[in-house]
């Protein structure tokens, strides 16, 4: 564990969650990147009680729009839709990039220079075929692991055998984590695929970069989110993040201490866990990157919701299931909901605030507190974000 | 590396491990092949280097499997071969993979 005594940003975290919304998810044929962000834009406006002149700063999270969609500066087209001169920021951080502009949002609150901030997180993937997506994403690896031929799933594969041999886990584990996300998914009408998925259909699957198959993998999808945050001095019974961390590590997973761990994770939860003044079994509820199910058995670890080498075990016993000691991916998770890049993260926060507003889950652990943890890459950045009402 | 300036300016760290001894840490196999590496699959490992004076280094590269299939813990040798397709642009992109011994 680092030492806190060396870090500055452990101090606690007050921002209001004003409103939330997220477009459905999926291959949307009939609705481009721009669609997609004015959807986003008038869907979050829509439910609040604010204007498009109330909102003070704007925080963009897109990974790909250069590469699938011929556009950068979408800044401006975000000051186009909105009709004001507002400064708007994007965000880069590839599968965190939601994550990190929800926590760059939260900093420009927490400075005292803006009151109220708009997060929008957006990628539009379908239009290009499948090999020149996933050429596209490794420019979130190393030129090394770019060179070597990896894919995304590969990267993820090569953490998945070392994790399987390290700690004795087999390849059904690999399967729990998609089964348990597509059983929640079935009451989310926003996901991709809203369907049960058996673990034998899971482990049936084509393999894709041993010892992943196709259905431990999260789909290439497309939709948006948006969320509004303010600091307010009276925010009683209102939804709330009470902890803002970012961290990171090395690009390359060769360079990495360890291959059994992301330390972005464990590093950015410890702050959490501090400046929310609460610890990991305090959680009731969470929202967790799984962009592979592997990613999901880690993290549950390195979150400290099990020990370490324990979380495939926990899966097995229901831990994490609805009805289990902390539900993660009530929503479906980024398996079962999809996963636009840069929106996944800012998506994780909207679906928290609605558990928060209506739980659908009478047994969650009172009080209502839940997480979300959104990676970039195999671990070159994680942000955590816990919210409570 | 897809241009020739790239592809020169990273030529001594693409080499530097031809001929050296290592040990496999992970690998997998790739059966979905990204834009250049053709349709066939092929396996990819992390594998460490003995630097002397207690240090590691540890490579990611595209594995030789002839026969055996690897393990973990497999040792391995570094030997030229080409690593991907060559578009019109670029040099042929010969670089190193890793032999099982």
């Amino acid at each position: 564990m680092s030492n806190m005594s060396n870090m500055s940003n452990i101090t606690p975290v007050d921002i209001t969650v004003t409103s939330a919304y997220q477009t459905k998810f999926g291959e949307l044929w009939d609705k481009s990147l721009y669609d997609l962000i004015a959807e986003t834009i008038h869907g979050v406006l829509k439910n609040s009680s604010l204007e498009k002149k109330d909102i003070e700063i704007v925080y963009f999270a897109n990974k790909m729009a250069s590469q699938a969609c011929d556009q950068n500066h979408i800044s401006a087209i975000i000051n186009q839709i909105l009709g004001t001169q507002v400064p708007v920021i994007r965000i880069e951080a590839a599968c965190a990039s939601g994550g990190v502009a929800v926590s760059q949002a939260c900093l420009a609150l927490e400075s005292g220079k803006y009151k109220r901030a708009l997060i929008i997180g957006a990628e539009k993937m379908t239009d290009l075929p499948v090999d020149q997506i996933s050429y596209d994403l490794m420019h979130a690896a190393s030129q090394q692991e770019r060179d070597a031929g990896l894919t995304f799933v590969g990267l993820y594969a090569l953490l998945a055998k070392k994790y399987l041999i390290t700690f004795d886990a087999t390849e059904k584990d690999l399967a729990l984590p998609s089964a348990k996300n597509h059983k929640h998914a079935q009451s989310n009408p926003k996901a991709q695929f809203p369907f049960e998925i058996s673990v034998e259909k899971i482990m049936a699957s084509p393999l894709v970069a041993d010892p992943i198959r196709l259905l431990h993998c999260s789909p290439i999808t497309d939709g948006a989110a948006a969320v509004i945050i303010e600091k307010n001095k009276n925010n009683k019974n209102k939804i709330k993040i009470v902890a803002s961390a970012q961290a990171g590590d090395t690009l390359a997973l060769s360079q990495r201490e360890t291959l059994t761990t992301l330390p972005a994770t464990t590093h950015s939860a410890q702050i959490a866990y501090t400046q929310a003044g609460i610890s990991p079994q305090d959680i009731s509820f969470a929202e967790i990157h799984d962009c592979f199910s592997i990613a999901e058995i880690l993290a549950v670890e390195d979150l400290g919701f099990c020990k370490k080498g324990t979380g495939f075990r926990a899966m097995r016993n229901g831990d994490f299931s609805m009805g289990g000691a902390c539900p993660v991916n009530i929503s479906g998770g980024l398996k079962a909901c999809g996963h636009p890049v840069g929106a996944t993260g800012v998506k994780q926060i909207v679906e928290i605030v609605t558990q928060l507003q209506n739980p659908t889950h009478t047994k969650l652990k009172k009080p209502l507190v839940g997480l979300a943890h959104n990676i970039g890459g195999t671990g070159g950045t994680a942000v955590i974000h816990i919210l409570t009402k | 590396m897809t241009n020739p300036a790239n592809y020169w300016r990273n030529k001594k760290e693409t080499f530097s491990h031809l001929n050296k001894i290592g040990t496999l840490i992970s690998f997998t196999h790739i059966h979905n092949p990204p834009k250049d590496f053709g349709k066939n699959s092929y396996w990819v490992g992390i594998i460490e280097f003995d630097t002397g004076n207690n240090t590691k280094k540890l490579i990611t590269g595209q594995l030789v499997i002839e026969q055996s299939t690897p393990k973990i813990g497999a040792q391995v040798i570094g030997v030229v071969r080409k690593t991907r397709k060559a578009n019109s642009e670029s040099v042929i992109p010969y670089g190193v993979k890793f032999k099982l011994l």
